[in-house]
């Protein structure tokens, strides 16, 4: 799984926003915006990994059992595909 | 206009609603925390119009007199500075930005920066290339100002005849997709009677002309004749009202589609009446409080319509150093005694630039700024 090359996610003054551009600008519908968990994640997938990765990833990070990182990362993946923001 | 037009601009207007909601967000956020939101470059002074009264202009002469272009390399890494300070919304602006032959160069490069960019235009540069690279990489917005509705109007406000051009850069622009643009129509003595078959050509494409009728003063060494060709309060209510009228059809599909946007667009209309002018001759506005201006030569001004002495160099402090040296600057900026004092201070102000700017022509031109006689 990819990040789409057509987002970018910045910190604007300590917000993480993901930044439409090129054509998906004209496809606002309302900024999205990420917690630090969020924006960890997104920088493995900007890169390109596996839910597993992402899993592993976490749980060397947060202090958080398996089950919640799997949660987590599933719930997120979900939301970026159902954005349209993921690649496979 | 169509009714089905009517529906289209109605979800427009409240789809902009939402973005500017975020945009006032953001920039709460920047006047917050000390930091920047927006960021305006003026690429060029120069322009394929000469409007008798654009108070930006330059001709070659006198911008080479006052500094030097700056080039595309050093806009990109500008821009960049900018972003890496946490900016987010840049306008490429002029004189005519479009005119200069890097324009798509730096267009491209700041767009891909993650920096959301506007572009002002009038119209008579929009070629194939421009074209294509907005096809591609839509700005989030184009600012597009036309100065009549005839070539003989435009040849009195812009000394040349470039009517059909500019209208044919709109259809264009037009054509395109996926793109959100603002008409606008910069009037004066010399133009307004044509803002009725304005309208009526833009009724034909499903616009609503915006109007501007402040004709400032003009700065940075600009020479205009902004200040004679100011229209009558009779005049600007004539325009007023009957854009008022043409837009009336839309705000009541907006209010029909989103009570709720209807009612935000009150209350941000509201927040920008200042209650008391006098209360304070310090800047009221947010100048240098969350954006800049960059002007062609490099210096940084609170905004558009600063002169000297009120700048900073970013090209020689770097971009952070030259904001934070300007917010200081911009503390100190008052409104002219006399203006604060002037019952007339609402028609020209109370804006402290536009007073400022004001109060400078006057001693420039050796004449009064003419608010009083036009009551």
């Amino acid at each position: 799984m990819k990040i789409k090359e057509d987002m970018m996610l910045r910190n604007i003054n300590g917000e993480w926003m993901v930044i439409p551009m090129g054509e998906r600008l004209m496809e606002f519908t309302g900024m999205l915006r990420l917690n630090e968990s969020g924006a960890f994640m997104w920088n493995y997938l900007q890169e390109g990994t596996t839910k597993e990765n992402l899993v592993e990833a976490l749980l060397l990070e947060y202090e958080v059992d398996e089950q919640t990182a799997t949660k987590a990362v599933d719930e997120f993946v979900e939301m970026l595909k159902t954005e349209n923001i993921l690649e496979q | 206009m169509e009714q089905r037009r009517i529906e289209e601009i109605a979800e427009l207007q409240i789809k902009n609603k939402e973005w500017q909601r975020f945009m006032e967000h953001i920039s709460d956020n920047a006047v917050k925390n000390g930091t920047i939101s927006h960021l305006t470059m003026e690429l060029t002074a120069l322009c394929t119009l000469q409007c008798k009264m654009c108070y930006v202009r330059l001709d070659k002469k006198q911008a080479d007199q006052i500094g030097t272009m700056r080039t595309a390399k050093e806009w990109i890494d500008m821009a960049r500075q900018f972003r890496d300070a946490g900016g987010l919304t840049v306008l490429l602006t002029g004189g005519e930005a479009m005119m200069r032959p890097d324009f798509l160069e730096i267009y491209e490069a700041v767009s891909k920066m993650g920096l959301f960019v506007t572009v002002f235009t009038n119209g008579t540069t929009i070629t194939d290339e421009v074209i294509e690279m907005f096809k591609k990489r839509p700005p989030v917005l184009i600012g597009l100002t036309l100065y009549g509705a005839s070539e003989e109007t435009y040849e009195k406000v812009a000394g040349v005849r470039s009517f059909q051009k500019a209208l044919n850069g709109l259809d264009r622009l037009l054509s395109l997709p996926k793109i959100n643009i603002d008409v606008r129509f910069t009037a004066c003595t010399l133009n307004y009677k044509d803002y009725k078959p304005l309208q009526n050509l833009m009724s034909e494409r499903g616009i609503v002309l915006s109007y501007d009728i402040g004709n400032m003063a003009s700065v940075r060494g600009a020479t205009s004749k902004a200040r004679k060709l100011r229209l009558s309060k009779e005049q600007e209510m004539e325009i007023k009202s009957h854009l008022e009228k043409v837009s009336a059809p839309i705000l009541d599909a907006i209010h029909k589609k989103d009570s709720e946007s209807a009612e935000i667009i009150s209350e941000a209309e509201k927040e920008n009446v200042k209650e008391d002018p006098l209360e304070t001759r310090r800047l009221h506005c947010r100048a240098a409080a969350f954006g800049v201006y960059i002007a062609f030569d490099g210096r940084m001004y609170p905004c558009d319509t600063f002169s000297e002495p009120y700048f900073t160099e970013p090209f020689k402090e770097g971009f952070v150093a030259a904001y934070k040296r300007l917010q200081g600057i911009a503390k100190e900026i008052l409104v002219p005694e006399s203006c604060a004092k002037c019952i007339h201070i609402m028609e020209c102000g109370p804006c402290a630039a536009r007073l400022i700017a004001e109060k400078e022509a006057c001693k420039r031109e050796g004449v009064s700024c003419g608010f009083e006689e036009r009551r």
